[in-house]
């Protein structure tokens, strides 16, 4: 018995270890929603104030948009496009919506995104916010 | 004219393997693929996982030129420019113009950014056939010729980078 126990604790470890790594390889690096507050503030987002605003205010209304994140969760990336405006950032493939809140002036300082991941369908099914670069 | 009828083996050259079949439904499970790459992944999944992985490699020598990797820009020509040659490299014209084409059949795509990546990957497969023929085709003289093609207007591209900083 005490064999079984060892066994599926291992296990649990590793597939948890496993499911971990391929989370980071597909999202690449991301921020917690804690740490985008504590970085930008909790400026209310607005769509309409989104669209036409610069980097600095987009980051600012970031923590709102995950906050409320339901408002975008299924709608289809084009209609991402038409209330927040063309995308600007980019996240694997150009089919991601995806908005430049923070770009670095160079390799050694990081650039952030805010990320509409979609499914299988292509509707959205999470925000986030990723680093768009660099890898140090 | 006579032959525009079904031939008679039409429904056995048309039919696709239970793997093909089987690797065109697990593909549904990453979104950022479109039908045209799909069918590249299940008739031929080992050449498809290297075209990505290649993809990924453009990204990264794009990085050492400009610090974000953005939409319209300088840095997405980059990405287009490098891919298409870093493809040539690997796999020659035919299956890298097939990638690339795929990528681009997306029916929510707008025309203009559509025909920015077609240039861009145009040019890539273009100064990749250059190289090759002057023995000299890897990533390093890929980005060198990048620079230099964007710097002669060359590339396609529709919004230009705000920062003059950036590019260094």
């Amino acid at each position: 018995m005490k064999k079984v126990f060892v066994f599926i604790a291992i296990s649990f470890v590793f597939l948890t270890c496993g499911y971990v790594a391929a989370k980071h390889f597909w999202r690449g690096e991301t921020m917690s929603t804690q740490e985008v507050a504590k970085k930008w503030g909790k400026t209310s987002f607005e769509a309409d104030k989104f669209k036409n605003a610069d980097e600095g205010i987009k980051a600012a209304m970031a923590f709102s948009l995950i906050q409320n994140q339901k408002i975008f969760v299924g709608a289809d990336r084009s209609e991402i496009r038409k209330k927040l405006g063309d995308f600007d950032g980019f996240y694997f493939s150009d089919m991601f919506p995806a908005y430049m809140i923070h770009t670095g002036e160079s390799r050694e300082q990081d650039s952030w995104q805010i990320v509409f991941l979609l499914d299988r369908n292509e509707k959205v099914s999470e925000i986030i916010v990723h680093k768009n670069c660099c890898e140090k | 004219m006579g032959t525009l009828g079904c031939h008679a083996e039409c429904s056995y050259l048309c039919e696709s393997s239970g793997a093909e079949d089987f690797i065109f439904k697990i593909s549904d499970l990453y979104p950022g693929l479109t039908e045209a790459e799909r069918a590249i992944v299940a008739q031929d999944p080992m050449r498809a996982t290297k075209a990505y992985s290649l993809s990924l490699e453009a990204e990264e020598h794009c990085h050492k030129v400009f610090p974000s990797s953005r939409t319209n820009d300088e840095s997405d020509a980059c990405r287009h420019f490098m891919w298409a040659g870093l493809l040539y490299a690997e796999f020659g014209h035919s299956f890298s113009e097939q990638v690339l084409n795929a990528h681009e059949v997306d029916p929510k795509q707008p025309l203009a950014e559509k025909q920015m990546d077609l240039a861009n990957n145009r040019q890539g497969l273009a100064i990749a056939k250059f190289l090759k023929k002057t023995n000299n085709l890897n990533g390093i003289s890929l980005l060198r010729e990048f620079e230099s093609n964007l710097k002669g207007g060359k590339l396609k591209v529709l919004k230009k980078r705000k920062r003059q900083g950036e590019t260094k």
